[in-house]
């Protein structure tokens, strides 16, 4: 009862706190929607490279052979690379003098005797290189060039069994570099035309599931988890000891403050972010049914709880304020992490993916995006209640131990 | 002056569990991030489906060489199961073998052979279709090459046959043995070749970066604790001013973290094999200073030493996404070449002396140094 009591007070007095901040208030609520949508931004433009401006490679050919001439002919006029690429021919100098200008992405130099050294089995390497400033661009060139010596090397391999089986026969060694020179050109267009061996087919999601509507479901679970570790931070207020002290002999322990604290939070951030959440589901135009909206905010409830009770258990074990709030800071990043807002959990080493069902993030975002991209009817709440249950017993000890071995 | 590090040593002698602890955290985050990341890359793997309509030995020749790439991990099963498993994005690409492709592939023939399906979540098809390809065409190639050979034998008359295994073999030990092509990759200026076969490589002074300014911000949390614990109201008295004091410990402060710079730079140099020179040390130092002033001006600010974290923290976590150490940011600052050149982080991760902050941030302190004490007997 006395619990009950002293909790109420301080939720009270947290509400107080609370009004009495309302200036900063929405630069707390609006800082992580901003920071998440900068980050989107910046994930989208790494990902859609702009379609407009090509990345420009210049060629040099120190070989001048009919072989590089050809494939240079090829690279230049093809639309082989055409969307992405934009491939030039110069010489070494101004190749440099690209790069240096950032006129240039990345140069591939074909060096002397590259095609001598190709027919006679000797191994040759193409130089990349890549403009600093321009890091990623040099990336794609330089995994081009990396699959296309694949290529050719396989290919080379096969004009170099060729060629061992031709010079066993009677045939004049002029006769036998033409059709070497004929099987160059064959298997280099074989090469080009490689993307005819597979039949490709895009298996489109559920309608509900695309990346648009994984990303705002992710976006939205950051947004949430931020909110609570700022808001749960920000009524924080250190005692002095002898408060302390006066607060002990009322009958006034950490754990109602804790407590006050947590529900406050979870008052706050729950409400904001069940009303976000349904905005953004109105703008996608999500099909919404009201248990839908049932068990989201069942979901919401349970994974916000634990998210607090995890904060505050960190704040009972960790006194230094800095560490305490860097702890709390790594151990919402790996939730996050962990959830799979960021990387689909699919691309986990299977070693964690197993450990995944035990993270109460996963299961609490598992199910969000059941529920909200594949229209499932169904949630399992029981292991995120048990992680509840566990959480909300280890803070208790916690705060019950450092109560009892504090003089 | 050996007043104040008098002083300062007596304070240091009762925080300095949280005064060591501080100056190593920006040491030790980097190379756990580095070290972590790449332990986790080389076991995360991307999932794909394999679909078998046909269980001949060149169709099993080719789903051992699919599954012996080192970035994938394969899973075999039938196309329903597939397609159902890639629809709920448990898989990233679903690849199915048709059926006739060994009869094909005996032909030489290498077209549409092979079935690739994929999401709109599909993060990795396209390489993962590259390398499927490129087997195909590779197996395809052989038996082109084979039917060549026995054109010639043909032509040519030769009397003894040439058995199809011995070409196909002669043709993989030559692609294997002699590595025939390869590609080198350096960018301009750079000796020698880096070659990283990893998706994330992490710029390790950028990290740093980041980690060393939410630090200095925590270690400068004595300007806030000095001035509330009822010590302020005695400056009054003394002969120094407040400022010239908070001035001398700046001071004391920025020689500690300096050698703590020195530090860093050799413990990487010999964990994670980054280069040592003294340029390198100027640029450390220059953007510690900016660290420093940062945290000395704002931490003046404050009186809540937790509002002044907390605000510490949404400072530091802006400017790491918006530096490029953790987020690849080409894309943005193509368009906003101010924000690389006032971004002091930026200048660390191409090893630059920054000094558009630096200056303001000096002239900053000037001001505040000039500026009227507030601190008055009668306060």
């Amino acid at each position: 009862m006395h619990f009950i009591k002293h909790t109420r007070l301080f939720i009270a007095n947290n509400f107080k706190q609370i009004r009495r901040k309302w200036l900063t208030l929405p630069f707390l609520f609006v800082y992580p929607i901003v920071m998440t949508a900068l980050i989107a931004i910046i994930l989208m433009t790494f990902f859609t490279p702009s379609k407009q401006d090509p990345i420009q490679v210049g060629i040099v050919d120190q070989d001048q052979s009919q072989e590089t001439k050809m494939i240079m002919k090829i690279l230049i006029d093809s639309g082989q690379f055409g969307e992405l690429f934009q491939m030039d021919q110069m010489t070494a100098s101004d190749a440099e003098q690209g790069l240096v200008d950032d006129q240039l992405s990345a140069t591939i130099t074909f060096p002397k005797n590259f095609t001598s050294n190709l027919y006679n089995g000797v191994s040759v390497e193409l130089p990349v290189v890549g403009n600093p400033n321009e890091p990623i661009n040099s990336r794609l060139v330089k995994e081009m060039v990396n699959s296309a010596a694949r290529h050719i090397g396989a290919s080379q391999a096969n004009i170099l069994t060729i060629n061992y089986y031709a010079k066993q026969t009677n045939m004049d060694a002029e006769t036998r570099n033409d059709m070497l020179f004929e099987q160059f050109k064959d298997f280099l267009f074989y090469t080009l035309s490689k993307d005819e061996a597979a039949i490709e087919h895009e298996l489109s999601n559920a309608v509900t599931a695309s990346p648009l509507h994984y990303y705002v479901a992710s976006g939205w679970f950051v947004i949430t988890t931020i909110w609570m570790l700022l808001l749960y931070n920000m009524l924080y207020k250190e005692n002095t000891y002898r408060m302390k002290e006066r607060m002990k002999l009322y009958g006034v322990n950490a754990l109602q403050q804790i407590s006050a604290r947590i529900f406050v939070t979870f008052v706050c951030v729950t409400i904001l972010s069940l009303l976000l959440l349904f905005g953004l589901q109105r703008f996608l135009g999500v099909p919404f049914y009201l248990e839908d909206c049932a068990r989201l905010g069942l979901l919401v409830c349970l994974y916000n709880l634990s998210l607090l009770v995890i904060l505050a258990i960190i704040e009972v074990l960790i006194t230094s304020q800095r560490f305490r709030l860097l702890v709390q800071f790594i151990v919402a990043a790996f939730l996050i992490l962990a959830s799979g807002a960021i990387v689909p959990v699919l691309y986990f080493p299977i070693a964690l993916q197993q450990w995944l069902s035990y993270i109460f993030s996963y299961e609490a975002l598992h199910w969000i995006q059941e529920i909200l991209l594949h229209e499932r009817l169904y949630a399992d709440y029981i292991p995120l209640s048990l992680m509840l249950g566990v959480f909300i017993s280890i803070l208790a000890a916690a705060s019950l131990w450092k109560e009892l071995t504090q003089k | 002056m050996k007043q104040i590090i008098y002083t300062r040593m007596m304070q240091w002698k009762k925080q300095w569990l949280g005064i060591v602890c501080w100056s190593i955290i920006p040491l030790l985050i980097p190379i756990c991030i580095v070290l972590g990341t790449s332990n986790v890359q080389d076991d995360a793997k991307i999932p794909i489906g394999i679909v078998m309509e046909e269980n001949t030995s060149t169709a099993n020749d080719f789903l051992d060489e699919v599954k012996s790439a080192p970035f994938i991990r394969v899973q075999q099963l039938d196309k329903t199961a597939a397609l159902q498993q890639l629809e709920k994005h448990e898989l990233d690409s679903v690849f199915i073998i048709l059926d006739g492709y060994e009869e094909e592939i005996m032909r030489g023939n290498r077209n549409q052979l092979i079935e690739g399906y994929h999401s709109d979540l599909s993060f990795a098809y396209t390489p993962v279709k590259e390398m499927v390809v490129s087997i195909v065409q590779q197996d395809a190639g052989r038996y082109r090459a084979v039917k060549v050979i026995q054109d010639i034998g043909e032509r040519y008359r030769v009397q003894e046959q040439w058995p199809v295994e011995d070409m196909i073999r002669k043709s993989q030990t030559i692609q294997k043995d002699e590595n025939l092509l390869r590609s080198s990759f350096t960018y301009l200026g750079e000796a020698d070749s880096m070659e990283s076969g990893e998706l994330v490589s992490w710029n390790v002074w950028g990290l740093w970066s980041i980690a060393a300014l939410l630090a200095t911000f925590f270690l400068f949390d004595w300007i806030i604790k000095e001035r509330t614990s009822g010590v302020g109201p005695r400056f009054a008295f003394f002969r120094m001013s407040h400022r010239a004091y908070l001035i001398g410990n700046m001071f004391i402060y920025t020689i500690f973290l300096g050698w703590m710079n020195l530090l860093t730079m050799v413990v990487y140099h010999y964990v994670l094999h980054e280069a040592l020179s003294i340029h390198l040390f100027i640029v450390l130092f220059t953007f510690q200073l900016t660290c420093i002033m940062t945290a000395f001006l704002l931490a003046t600010c404050f009186k809540n030493a937790y509002a002044y974290f907390g605000l510490a923290f949404a400072i530091t976590f802006m400017i790491a996404v918006i530096s490029g150490a953790i987020l690849p940011i080409d894309g943005i600052t193509g368009g906003l070449p101010w924000l690389e050149k006032w971004n002091p982080v930026q200048s660390v991760m191409n090893g630059e002396i920054h000094y558009a902050s630096f200056i303001l941030l000096a002239i900053g302190i000037a001001i505040w140094y000039a500026g009227k004490e507030r601190l008055h007997a009668n306060s």
